[in-house]
């Protein structure tokens, strides 16, 4: 009786007004997209309704032409057909953001997609942010100035980021760019606890093994507890593609928004411009160069302009963007990556012949820029990173000359030998992200001689022997010093001398030749 | 397409005015000819659509599709003509499948749905 009496009531409270509404209809529909007639009042980028027999696939109006509105259709396009009405909904597609979406994959639209359920809780409070919306202003920002570590020496040492930058990621394909942003992922659970960031991964046409190898990476070094998978992966239509990287950073926004710091890694942009090619091009927009629409510069513009890092009087939020492009053969001087150097804050660019070569990340120094530089850096690596790229362009030249030379002077075999030893140091394996501390420590005593006397082939388990040697032994005096300082204050770089002195009288005597502490 | 839909059509419609019927039945399969022989055999139903808009337009006629779940009686027929004006294209289809109610399409552009179905789904969806 208790269910009737319940059913009873909804029905009499239940209101339902009638009215009139603009309709139009699905003149063709085909490889997801649909052309629609009527609907004459239709904004660009509002959320069409098709009803699709007993189903309502949504749909964003993107052409809005003399006769007809041509539509990206958002859910399942195989149901829907010629003839079929189709409503205005008279909003833009927005995404619903919270707290609850941290530790979950979900797709362009913020529908779950690792089958752990709803991701919003019923009674929770629905808020919506829009997919498009306008960058912060000029008024609305302050200067980087807050470092974002990445844990990897050679990128934190050269060509630092902070928080609020877009420093782009390049390469050729599998060279280390999709695990260069893992691992800087994977450091912020273990760089600053207090001001740990709110990290965003976006798969954009990615393999869907490549995904679930990501997640479960990412689960595995406990990431997924500050991270969100939004994945629109090579099965997913291009629709969903295309909107991935909004609906992310529109997640984004809401943290940034909080006054929290969020991290954006969009893999990859070049998939992105793929997506977006093939739409324009089914909606017979006018192709231009290598047949990409003429909007493909503001695709990218709009979308990485709205990372930022906001003044005190927005809350000081900021939201880091890293996004990745591919080149073809290293060719960097092409279409897109051009585009996309233009847009961001700096660029890290991988190298093949130096990957091939051992190097790895494979960073080329030279052509790699942070436009924010030390600004985003601690006074620690300011100090010991400022002679490191001038002595690693010294010795980059050196190489070259020392191919020809039969005898070299004692200045410039030391300054080879400093290089190599250099070069050695910043070699960093996948999924080993180095605290700021600890880099601060290996590149002092890489730029101050203490290595030059090691082997180049023994310079990385020399450096792992002494971070070993230094949380040992002087943990509390030295390295935790750095750490809460940030800085590498006199008395700390005293101690740091002597420390370092009694490593090598200890390395001397052969003590560490039968321990790895990698093992 | 050398002209948009719009044009052929504008252009269409004003040939046939000042026509007689079997005049303008001639220009109708001339028209489609025309259509036919700049390839546009496939865009056909637009343009059609787009002509038929056109004619009642300039003729002050509003086309009402009204699809009822009951045959319409001659008082709804009025207080439709009331509202809406009484040049009106009637186009009236029984769909007993609404359960009650109507639903009103005026020149297929606007639609009024006041059917049971549309109701009680909404119910259930809410």
């Amino acid at each position: 009786m208790a269910i009737l009496d319940t059913l009873k009531q909804e029905i009499e409270g239940f209101k339902h007004s009638i009215k009139a509404e603009k309709i139009g209809r699905v003149l063709e529909a085909g490889d997801g997209i649909a052309r629609i007639s009527g609907l004459s009042e239709a904004a660009s980028q509002e959320i069409l309704l098709i009803e699709a027999g007993a189903e309502i696939v949504p749909a964003i109006a993107f052409n809005l032409e003399e006769d007809a509105v041509g539509a990206i259709i958002l859910g399942d396009p195989r149901g829907v057909k010629e003839g079929h009405t189709v409503k205005q909904s008279g909003r833009v597609l927005s995404v619903r953001v919270g707290e609850e979406l941290i530790g979950r994959v979900v797709n362009a639209l913020g529908e779950p997609q690792d089958g752990q359920g709803p991701v919003f809780h019923t009674e929770a409070e629905e808020i919506f942010y829009p997919v498009e919306r306008r960058a912060p202003s000029v008024v609305e920002r302050e200067s980087v100035s807050k470092p974002l570590h990445t844990g990897m020496k050679a990128i934190d040492a050269m060509i630092p980021i902070g928080r609020g930058q877009r420093q782009l990621i390049i390469g050729d394909r599998q060279i280390g760019k999709t695990s260069l942003a893992i691992d800087t992922i994977i450091h912020q659970g273990i760089d600053d606890p207090a001001a740990r960031p709110i990290c965003i991964y976006v798969a954009i046409g990615q393999k869907e093994s490549k995904v679930a190898k990501i997640v479960a990476t990412l689960k595995e070094y406990g990431a997924l507890d500050y991270t969100i998978i939004v994945s629109a992966p090579a099965s997913a239509p291009a629709s969903l593609q295309y909107l991935a990287p909004y609906s992310a950073t529109a997640i984004g926004e809401y943290f940034m928004h909080q006054g929290k710091d969020a991290l954006l890694v969009y893999d990859d942009l070049s998939k992105h411009a793929w997506a977006y090619r093939e739409l324009s091009l089914l909606l017979r927009r006018p192709p231009g160069r290598e047949a990409y629409p003429g909007d493909i510069f503001y695709l990218h513009a709009r979308l990485l302009e709205r990372a930022a890092k906001l003044s005190k009087n927005h809350g000081s939020g900021s939201l880091t963007a890293l996004p990745i492009i591919e080149t073809q053969l290293g060719d960097v001087s092409s279409y897109i990556p051009t585009n996309v150097i233009s847009i961001t804050d700096g660029q890290i660019y991988l190298e093949p012949e130096l990957f091939y070569q051992g190097m790895r990340p494979a960073l080329n120094v030279g052509l790699s820029v942070s436009r924010v530089g030390s600004a985003a850096q601690t006074k620690a690596m300011k100090k010991v990173a400022g002679r490191l790229r001038l002595e690693l362009a010294q010795f980059r030249e050196l190489a070259a000359f020392v191919q020809f030379a039969s005898e070299l002077d004692e200045a410039t075999r030391k300054r080879i030998e400093r290089g190599r030893v250099l070069t050695e140091l910043l070699k960093q394996p996948e999924l080993h992200p180095v605290p700021f501390e600890k880099q601060t420590v290996v590149i002092y005593a890489g730029t101050n001689g203490y290595f030059d006397d090691v082997p180049p082939a023994k310079v990385s388990e020399t450096s792992a022997f002494l971070l070993d040697y230094l949380e040992k032994m002087h943990r509390e005096d030295i390295l935790e010093e750095i750490r809460k300082s940030r800085a590498l204050p006199d008395e700390v770089e005293e101690r740091l001398k002597r420390a370092l002195e009694e490593f090598k009288k200890l390395e001397n005597t052969d003590v560490f030749s039968s321990a790895n502490p990698l093992e | 397409m050398r002209y948009s839909v719009k044009q052929y059509a504008a252009a269409f419609t004003s040939a046939l005015g000042g026509k007689s019927v079997s005049e303008q039945k001639e220009l109708s399969r001339r028209f489609l000819l025309v259509l036919q022989r700049h390839g546009l055999w496939s865009r056909r139903m637009p343009i059609i659509k787009e002509v038929e808009r056109q004619y009642f337009k300039e003729r002050g006629t509003r086309k009402v599709a009204v699809a009822a779940a009951a045959p319409l009686t001659a008082e709804t027929r009025q207080e439709i003509e009331r509202i809406i004006g009484k040049n009106i294209f009637w186009q009236e289809t029984v769909e007993p499948e609404l359960l009650a109610g109507m639903k009103i399409l005026i020149d297929e552009e606007v639609l009024i749905d006041a059917t049971g179905k549309t109701r009680l789904e909404k119910l259930f969806k809410s």
